[in-house]
């Protein structure tokens, strides 16, 4: 089995996949061979993955520049486009997964030859085809917001079918441990401990400002004299970075700028009790590297996609309610308040938690600046996903609900409702976490919450069934605007009357696609109603096969007590 | 008028109209170094054309140089001006050099053809015949670089699975424009999908798709 996966985005998103990389490896039969295909700025990640067998370049900016510059051969990209294609296909792959989700790479997808193909690719006809429910998932999740999606690691792992496996995401490299090995020759005293800092970020809408920061290391300091702290940096943000690490060992801080590759990076954050960043691929070195996460984020960050992959990884955002904002644009008020609004105090403590390996103090320190920010941590270990949720997340229809219509959605996406085993593992899975979050709430309180659930649920059945009724009806009349419109104006209500309901947000989101598509010919919007409709009515047995399960799993406690 | 001299140190330069080929004084040691940042310039093409053969010193120089590594091809416009090179140079190799003035015909040379279509290359311009020949190494460079129109549309002859793709009427209409790739993007048929008319050629045309995303 040959495979070769395409990942074509920037060195971090790489980095973040590193884990699924993994995984996916660890699914195949001894001998099979995972071969990536890169942009050649993430090659020195590549290089890291244990995972991978070969590594080809799309020489990106080579081809790019050869297009623009008339001093260049028009026809020279063309040919280096061509040559690339050819090595890929002498290798004959069986797959082809695309997870970068351009055109771009879904072209190049199409044209490597390959029996079956996992992620954005484009058919004959030129049509976009996903080889996967959770791709076409992905696709309508870019235009998503907010908290109710899954993390670009979940989706490929889910669309790929692979569980998570033990093992090394990365592997360190003896240059990597050298580079390390002299940046903590740095070290005034070479017996105390490192924590790692990353200040900057290639997006200034990301950065917090250095002054907050210096303020929060020195507080951090206070409680933690004997810590060195290895500030990291690409070679061009040295200069930089310089009066603040001055400003720093000023106040009697063992600090030093830590210049490094990738390779070295990873070594570094081996050795650390602590990475405290913005939103970079450092995050993803450290989580491989099992270094405890604090990350503040801020301006264009968006955790819920691309979060550290790693349980227990602190997430610090303020609470401006226009983050986040716009990847592409500046900002667009007066001062970014974002940044201002990050205490540096509660950085200090959180980090104190993190580096202690404590998380009592947590929760009541995410309280106490709870107006100005929130302190959000990751779930992942026994959980049937990736979630950021509150230190001590409170037990809320809201919550619950969420997770509950995420699990729902896994199922339907992975296809698991057609199988027994897959839909009760999925629901154990998610019935322990709640357990595990929720170990104080009543069986009152639960049952209070998973009945309105069920009469919510009951109420879209309803609403459903008349709904494929009114669907036979339009099959022969869907050219009839008026009585097209009539139906939409029917899903309207609808979906105003889930609105409000957490357990059915991914319901909305689908109505949304059916409503909003005013463009296409009749006969695509009314296939992709019926399709909706079809998906709502199964997604809501699902949920009220979820949620009858996790009550009958409370009669069984009680059952259980009894005895 | 060719006249044939000796160097101060030894080797024979042709002057051309009054006007030297090569360094009257050292043309070996001038060569050596003009072969260096051609071959730096070239980067990783594997195909370098040399625009003018000269003396045939810095040609020989630069294959010496490159050795296996790059395939070397001259261009120069004189027969006579080449007899004398591989005369001065016995280890240069005359199928390395194409002699033709005019560029219609260059599309007719296998030689070129061959080193045009497969992979990129790099292109060296001899200096004094620039000097000496200036419309015909612009018309080479041209050529070679397919920027302008005419020689696109030369171009375009090599490459038949791409011009299947195009619109013959769209081509006529073509502007004088350096050619880029929304030149292209504009030339061919059909609403942009893989076209319908040519579906054996859709890889090629999926290529220019890619090309196409890369400028958006």
């Amino acid at each position: 089995m040959k495979i070769l996966v395409i990942s074509l985005l920037r060195v971090g998103d790489l980095a973040m996949t590193a884990p699924v990389l993994r995984d996916l490896r660890a699914s195949l039969a001894p001998g099979a061979k995972l071969d990536l295909l890169v942009n050649s700025q993430s090659l020195q990640v590549a290089k890291l993955l244990p995972s991978i067998d070969s590594v080809h370049v799309f020489e990106r900016d080579t081809i790019q520049k050869g297009l623009g510059d008339p001093a260049v051969p028009f026809f020279e990209s063309y040919e280096r486009l061509s040559s690339l294609l050819d090595v890929l296909n002498a290798q004959s792959y069986d797959t082809v997964i695309n997870l970068t989700h351009t055109r771009l790479s879904g072209w190049i997808a199409s044209l490597v030859q390959a029996n079956r193909r996992v992620g954005l690719s484009f058919d004959q006809e030129g049509k976009a085809t996903f080889g996967s429910n959770w791709f076409r998932y992905l696709n309508a999740q870019v235009e998503a917001d907010g908290k109710d999606i899954f993390h670009y690691n979940d989706v490929f792992r889910f669309a790929l079918g692979v569980q998570p496996s033990g093992g090394d995401a990365f592997k360190e490299t003896q240059e990597g441990k050298e580079e390390a090995q002299a940046i903590l020759a740095k070290k005034t005293n070479p017996e105390s401990s490192l924590i790692c800092v990353q200040a900057l970020t290639s997006d200034t809408k990301k950065d917090w400002n250095l002054k907050s920061y210096a303020r929060a290391l020195k507080a951090f300091n206070e409680r933690h004299s004997n810590v060195a702290v290895a500030v990291l940096a690409a070679p061009f943000e040295e200069q930089k970075l310089k009066p603040f690490v001055e400003d720093l060992r000023a106040t009697g801080i063992d600090a030093f700028i830590a210049v490094t590759s990738f390779a070295g990076a990873f070594s570094l954050l081996k050795k650390s009790k602590l990475l405290i960043t913005l939103d970079t691929s450092i995050k993803h070195l450290a989580a491989a590297a099992h270094t405890p996460i604090l990350e503040v984020c801020l301006g264009s960050s968006d955790p819920y996609r691309t979060g550290a992959y790693r349980d227990g990884a602190v997430v610090v955002s303020s609470k401006e309610t226009c983050a986040p904002c716009v990847h592409s644009r500046a900002c667009h008020r007066e001062r970014r308040f974002c940044d201002e609004k990050i205490p540096s105090d509660a950085i200090a403590m959180l980090a104190s938690e993190l580096y202690e390996k404590r998380s009592f103090q947590l929760s009541m320190i995410a309280e106490s600046y709870g107006e100005s920010i929130e302190v959000r941590r990751v779930r992942l270990k026994d959980a049937p996903f990736w979630t950021l949720g509150g230190i001590e997340e409170s037990f809320t229809e809201a919550n619950v609900g969420r997770l509950i219509d995420l699990t729902s959605r896994k199922i339907w996406l992975s296809g698991l409702n057609r199988s027994v085993d897959g839909v009760g593992h999925e629901i154990f899975t998610l019935s322990r976490m709640l357990r595990s979050m929720y170990p104080k709430t009543s069986e009152i309180e639960w049952r209070h919450v998973l009945s309105d659930f069920e009469r919510q649920l009951m109420m879209i059945e309803g609403r459903v069934n008349s709904f494929k009724t009114g669907i036979r009806v339009l099959h022969g009349a869907y050219e009839d605007t008026t009585k097209l419109g009539e139906f939409v104006r029917g899903l309207i209500a609808l979906r105003e009357k889930i609105k409000p309901s957490p357990l059915m947000t991914s319901f909305k989101i689908s109505l949304d696609q059916a409503i909003e598509d005013d463009i296409s010919p009749a006969f695509t919007r009314f296939r992709r109603i019926t399709d909706i409709v079809n998906e709502i009515d199964k997604r809501a047995t699902i949920t009220l096969r979820i949620i009858r399960s996790l009550g009958q799993q409370l009669d069984s406690a009680n059952e259980a007590e009894h005895l | 008028m060719i006249e044939v001299l000796a160097s101060r140190n030894g080797p024979s330069v042709i002057r051309l109209d009054g006007r030297y080929l090569a360094s009257s004084i050292d043309p070996i040691r001038e060569a050596a170094s003009w072969a260096e940042r051609a071959l730096r310039a070239s980067g990783d093409k594997p195909t370098i054309f040399v625009v003018g053969v000269g003396c045939g010193y810095h040609v020989a120089a630069l294959k010496a140089l490159a050795r296996s590594e790059k395939h070397v091809i001259a261009m120069d416009p004189s027969s006579q001006i080449v007899k004398h090179a591989l005369m001065f140079n016995p280890t240069l190799d005359p199928s390395d050099i194409v002699v033709e003035i005019d560029k219609l015909k260059w599309t007719a040379n296998q030689h070129i053809c061959d080193a045009l279509l497969g992979e990129p290359f790099a292109i060296v311009t001899h200096a004094p015949t620039a000097q000496i020949h200036p419309e015909w190494v612009k018309e080479t460079e041209s050529f070679l670089l397919a920027r302008e129109k005419t020689s696109f549309l030369l171009q375009l002859r090599l490459r038949p699975e791409l011009f299947a793709h195009l619109d013959p009427k769209k081509i006529e209409a073509m502007g004088n424009e350096t050619v880029s790739i929304k030149t292209l993007q504009s030339l061919f048929r059909g609403n942009g999908l893989a076209d319908r008319q040519n579906p054996a050629d859709s890889r090629e045309r999926r290529i220019w798709r890619v090309l196409e995303e890369l400028v958006l």
